[in-house]
């Protein structure tokens, strides 16, 4: 969905309370907006709350929002805001999994990958980033953020977000060469 | 810089978009002074263009969502007939929200009425005024609600969070122990407990004016992020406290568009809302009275050392024991549970 049809569908949703206009919003970001909370908030299911919880405040407050935001940008830092203040309300609950420590990238075994094996290698790869870098990654990459955005809505430095978009890159591209000049 | 982490660097500009001409020409140079990084580059950029696409949510996720955004209420004549409470889903506060102990006084001409809803100790209820405000109830409170074409007038002992639909033809009131909170469209927290000295106003968003009965001409208007204390039986109304909130507004970005903040649960005044119990340097004696509250329990002291205590911080899915062991780790003291009724004594006064 792009920057323009998303403007014309919260102007429907703000001026006409079209409620069509909301659900293709909704469908648009939904899933995407889950990923980048489990990523933020560690589990699929506070994720799901957490996105659900920022679309009916987006709706109850639509009059008063209207216009003057960008609904993108808006999202993101809602779910940003409130998946920090679920990890820090249930901080005395929450372990990090062993699996979640930022580990070197594995070697592989197959000097010639299909495609598809290789994307799963990297796919891992971007899950091994540290939580920052994997969610930098990810804006950038999937949603198009720039690098402006991205700090806004993280509350970090466009600096430190270039700084870790690289760091992933590098570790992406550690990840490629193991694969195709394996250790012997 | 190694060629390497400059490599890394122009293909991660390249990849974002960001890179320039000159940008393009170095790495350019750089791909053909290393030919063999050139495959995992363009494998890297053909993975960075695959990026997955993500389904659809289910709709019955959508409808969730919109019955709890747009509750189906009916027009305002119908809501007063039907006694116009309405359960909000709660997504956040995982605390059983009931609706017991909610009481329904009509009016002879059955026009204005009167609701009157109250919370036991350990029970915090959410609920939907007929004018689309919300009010967070405490536990051991008690609400009673006049709503009709001209007002709106709330008197309530205990603690709320409320959330006001905006309506500048019908003001709301909250009248707590000889003070009045007088609202426009905005969100507030009173705390006015039996026993408590003085009624505290926390003011999150819009404006209210707050005023003792006996002062009506002296009114304080409080700004977002201010905290007043006010003595209702005083002569004089003037703030004791202000909150200073600097650093917890600093995160948000200054253009951030939410329009009602749901009970912002940094801050300690409405942490409670979102089914937090926070304290901060609060003696053992005092937080006591508020684990009473919170978990429906009495809880005595056997000796005076424990009381004297001070703690800071913040329970949220804990049960009452859970919380006194977690306290433990700071402080020396130990407990006795007998049913609802705990003990506390210092670690000298063994039995």
């Amino acid at each position: 969905m792009g920057d323009a049809e998303v403007n014309t569908l919260w102007q429907a949703v703000c001026g006409a309370d079209d409620q069509s206009a909301f659900r293709t919003l909704f469908d648009g970001f939904y899933q995407r907006l889950v990923r980048f909370a489990a990523d933020l908030a560690g589990t699929r299911e506070a994720a799901e709350e957490i996105v659900s919880d920022v679309f009916v405040q987006l709706w109850k407050n639509r009059r008063q929002t209207g216009g003057v935001i960008r609904l993108k940008t808006y999202l993101y830092t809602a779910v940003r805001h409130r998946s920090y203040n679920y990890v820090r309300d249930h901080q005395q609950h929450r372990w990090l999994g062993l699996d979640s420590i930022e580990e070197p990238a594995e070697t592989g075994q197959h000097p010639s990958l299909e495609w598809k094996e290789l994307q799963q290698q990297l796919d891992a790869a971007v899950d091994r980033l540290s939580p920052q870098c994997r969610t930098v990654f990810r804006m950038v990459r999937e949603e198009g953020f720039k690098y402006k955005e991205v700090a806004a809505i993280l509350d970090i430095s466009p600096r430190t977000v270039e700084t870790q978009l690289v760091r992933a890159v590098t570790r992406l591209r550690e990840t490629l060469q193991a694969v195709q000049h394996p250790v012997r | 810089m190694t060629d390497e982490q400059r490599l890394n660097e122009l293909i991660t500009a390249r990849l974002a978009g960001t890179i320039d001409t000159d940008g393009m020409a170095e790495l350019e140079s750089l791909l053909q002074r290393y030919p063999e990084q050139r495959a995992s580059y363009s494998l890297l950029e053909q993975y960075w263009d695959a990026v997955p696409v993500a389904g659809q949510a289910p709709g019955d996720i959508f409808r969730d969502i919109m019955a709890v955004a747009e509750p189906a209420h009916p027009s305002p004549e119908k809501t007063i007939k039907k006694g116009g409470i309405y359960r909000l889903r709660w997504y956040w506060g995982a605390a059983a929200v009931t609706l017991l102990g909610l009481f329904f006084l009509f009016r002879p001409d059955g026009r204005a009425y009167q609701q009157v809803v109250r919370t036991a100790d350990g029970e915090r209820k959410t609920f939907r005024l007929s004018d689309a405000s919300t009010v967070h109830l405490n536990g051991g409170s008690q609400l009673r609600c006049v709503l009709d074409g001209s007002g709106r007038e709330l008197w309530l002992e205990g603690e709320a969070y409320f959330e006001v639909a905006p309506d500048p033809a019908r003001p709301f009131v909250v009248h707590a122990s000889g003070v009045n909170i007088h609202a426009l469209g905005t969100a507030f927290n009173v705390k006015a407990y039996h026993g408590q000295p003085s009624c505290e106003t926390t003011l999150l968003e819009g404006a209210v004016e707050v005023y003792a009965d006996k002062t009506p001409d002296s009114r304080i208007r409080l700004r977002p992020y201010e905290k007043v204390s006010l003595d209702g039986t005083a002569s004089i109304a003037a703030p004791i406290k202000k909150i200073n909130l600097k650093t917890i507004r600093a995160g948000a970005p200054a253009t951030l568009p939410v329009a009602t903040p749901l009970a912002d649960s940094s801050l300690t005044e409405t942490a409670w809302v979102s089914n937090r119990l926070q304290f901060d340097e609060m003696d053992f004696e005092e937080l006591a009275r508020l684990l009473q509250r919170w978990y429906g329990v009495s809880i005595t002291f056997r000796d005076e050392k424990p009381k004297h205590y001070v703690f800071s911080g913040a329970f949220a899915g804990e049960t009452v024991t859970q919380a006194l062991d977690a306290l433990q780790l700071t402080e020396d003291f130990r407990y006795e549970v007998q049913g609802n009724n705990i003990t506390i004594f210092g670690t000298s006064t063994k039995k």
